[in-house]
């Protein structure tokens, strides 16, 4: 049962990951990388993360997802002529519906992975050790992981100030602001 | 706790770079971007703080420290090199006359938390450290490749970083992951000792085979050895010159240094099982392989352009081919060879880029034609020049002579003759198009126009020209902290 649920999962992850390059429309891109996410978080319940699964479908489905599309219909709307003109934003087409398919069918297989497997199965903490399995991941990250935590942390500080340099505007009126300073 | 903190003052030099990276960040926000120049002068100061506290902590008893920190000499040379690299780096930025003078003050922060990157990267057995620390590396140069947004060819030279890198990056962490699923554990001295990684290669070696080409393959990119060199030309052409220089000698040093010891630890330290020790033979004989087609086809592409800067990309490919035949020996000696080459390099090719900044700023170009009759408008860093061409090409009385030797030395005495060979075949086509900038600069007809001069920035590029003659003749100070720092 676990195993063919992870071969299902496997497979729809992969499919559903070359969806996203290979669509023409951002939109289905991101649909399709919906379905990876979900199938990531049913082969994480699968492996016996359920918090891990449950974080995969709040941040990286729910938010991430979120600000994805926000993006791409933000930038889509630069120029309202052309806009116009396009085609719409959002044309349900037929890789749209296998992406929404997917990513549905890889939730329903999740609540039907959470349900049907034993319960010893989803926990690989030893039962009677008397510890959640947040616990233990807890101490996994603030303990023996945590400095590769921290580095972690100053590589997204990093990633930020990049992004930031390459995507803020130029100021002109920087170097008009020193000749003033210099009269 | 006692152990945390002492682990803490372990990594000091590691935590003050982190503060500094902060401070600058912080200083230039509340300077609203004005004045870069002074952000340039604190990191510079910040710089000469982490050096001396990483010589103060010199010679100290090797020690891991926080589960997973690897606090040696071996780390302590390559950290000490990427301050050394930084250094000149940001000298070369302040120095940089294509550079806006304000509104600036991220290059710093990017630079240093690439260093931070490094640091972590040469300074730990842990997989999972190493690919943080490589990471960090990579985003801070992905964005520093793409500084001069304005300009197209820094904008493509970061598109196509970003792309190749991400990729690599995919590839190793695969490898990682798969080592990580044989062994069950992410620190490399564990795995060499322990039972699963032997018994796998005993019974069944695919796996392994492909997890370890996967993790070489990602090294491969970052040091640019072929067939993951693609990406060296383009970017090292369209980033800013300090930041190529940056890419070409600190983070390609970086690359070494933890390919060296991934290599030293999971095969040939203390306790390796037989199974991966005699595994680790085969490793060398494709390391040799790459070595061959690296040098080659770097050095005929060297011969083709007409951009003075792609011509050092490409021998930055050809470099990594030569260092490359040190690894392939698979014993100590050829690692310092590799380690002594690697310090020749880092004088030879800071001032090869010292000198194309400099003309740049001059002729506003970076190729062959723009170099003409130069040489007598500016003689001493044209002459400081033509004393790193001789290094770069392997001839005395320099510091990449004698590196050049001692890795030949070591290929000899490796088993691979051969390797020596086409390295020598390599050498000698190399002396055609680095001669090919002393012919512009000296034999052509001068132009018209007349360079105002920097004079400190001539001083440092005269200096560093200095330093390779030098440590030519006097080769023993390099050698013995090689001998130091890779001890075994």
């Amino acid at each position: 049962m676990v195993n063919i649920l992870f071969y299902i999962c496997a497979v729809a992850a992969i499919a559903s990951a070359l969806g996203v390059v290979s669509a023409r429309s951002p939109i289905n891109s991101v649909l399709s990388l919906l379905g990876t996410f979900f199938s990531l978080a049913v082969i994480y319940l699968l492996a016996g993360f359920q918090f891990m699964a449950a974080i995969q479908i709040l941040v990286y489905g729910g938010a991430i997802m979120v600000l994805f599309l926000f993006v791409i219909m933000l930038l889509n709307l630069g120029n309202p002529e052309q806009v116009a003109q396009a085609d719409p934003l959002f044309k349900p087409g037929r890789a749209t519906g296998v992406a929404l398919a997917v990513s549905g069918a890889a939730l329903l297989l999740g609540l039907l992975a959470a349900h049907a497997l034993p319960a010893d199965h989803l926990s690989p903490v030893p039962a009677g050790s008397g510890r959640a399995m947040i616990e233990t991941l807890a101490d996994a990250i603030f303990g023996k992981y945590v400095l590769p935590f921290e580095v972690a942390s100053v590589m997204l500080l990093a990633a930020a100030v990049g992004v930031l340099v390459l995507a803020k505007r130029e100021r002109p009126g920087l170097l008009d602001t020193e000749a003033e300073d210099n009269r | 706790m006692d152990g945390y903190l002492a682990g803490l003052r372990a990594i000091t030099p590691e935590l003050t770079l982190t503060g500094l990276a902060l401070l600058v960040l912080v200083y230039d926000l509340l300077k609203k971007g004005r004045d870069s120049a002074q952000v340039g002068i604190i990191t510079l100061v910040g710089l000469g703080v982490v050096a001396v506290q990483l010589l103060g902590s010199y010679g100290a008893q090797p020690q891991q420290v926080l589960g997973m920190v690897t606090v040696d000499a071996f780390a302590g040379f390559f950290k000490l090199f990427t301050v050394g690299s930084l250094v000149v780096v940001t000298i070369f930025v302040l120095a940089d006359r294509n550079e806006r003078r304000h509104g600036t003050g991220e290059y710093y922060f990017l630079l240093l938390g690439a260093a931070i990157g490094i640091f972590f990267m040469v300074g730990t057995t842990n997989l999972l450290l190493l690919m943080l620390g490589l990471e960090l590396l990579s985003l801070a140069s992905y964005s520093l490749a793409g500084f001069h947004k304005g300009d197209r060819a820094s904008a493509e030279a970061a598109l196509k970083y970003v792309i190749f890198g991400g990729l690599s990056a995919g590839i190793m962490l695969y490898g990682i992951s798969l080592l990580y699923g044989l062994t069950g554990s992410l620190d490399l001295g564990e795995m060499a000792r322990g039972e699963q990684l032997a018994q796998q290669l005993t019974n069944n070696p695919t796996p392994v085979a492909i997890a370890i080409l996967l993790v070489l393959a990602g090294f491969a990119y970052k040091v640019s050895v072929v067939p993951f060199h693609f990406w060296t030309p383009d970017v090292y052409e369209g980033a800013p010159t300090p930041v190529t220089t940056f890419l070409a000698v600190a983070s390609k040093a970086a690359g070494f240094g933890a390919l060296l010891r991934f290599i030293q630890v999971l095969f040939m330290s203390d306790g390796v099982r037989e199974a991966v020790v005699s595994y680790g033979e085969r490793i060398g004989l494709l390391l040799a392989i790459l070595a061959a087609v690296t040098m080659t086809l770097g050095n005929l592409g060297a011969l083709r352009q007409s951009s003075v800067k792609r011509m050092l990309a490409y021998s930055s490919i050809a470099h990594a081919g030569y260092l490359l035949m040190g690894l392939a020996t698979m014993e100590s000696a050829g690692f310092q060879a590799a380690m002594f080459y690697l310090a020749a390099y880092y004088f030879m090719n800071l001032g090869a880029f010292g000198f194309l900044l400099y003309f740049e700023g001059v002729t506003g170009s970076d190729t062959y034609e723009s170099l003409k009759g130069l040489g007598w408008k500016a003689p001493l860093v044209s002459v400081a020049m033509v004393v790193f061409l001789v290094s770069l090409t392997g001839l005395p009385p320099t510091v990449g002579f004698y590196g050049k030797y001692l890795l030949f030395q070591e290929a000899i005495g490796g088993g691979f003759a051969w390797l020596a060979v086409v390295a020598g075949i390599n050498s000698v086509i190399s002396l055609f198009y680095y001669m090919r900038v002393a012919k512009m600069l000296f034999l052509a007809a001068p132009a018209e126009e007349n360079p105002a001069p920097q004079v400190a920035f001539t001083g440092l590029v005269a200096g560093l020209g200095a330093l390779t003659v030098l440590f030519g003749i006097y080769t023993s100070p390099i050698q013995d902290w090689v001998r130091a720092s890779f001890g075994g």
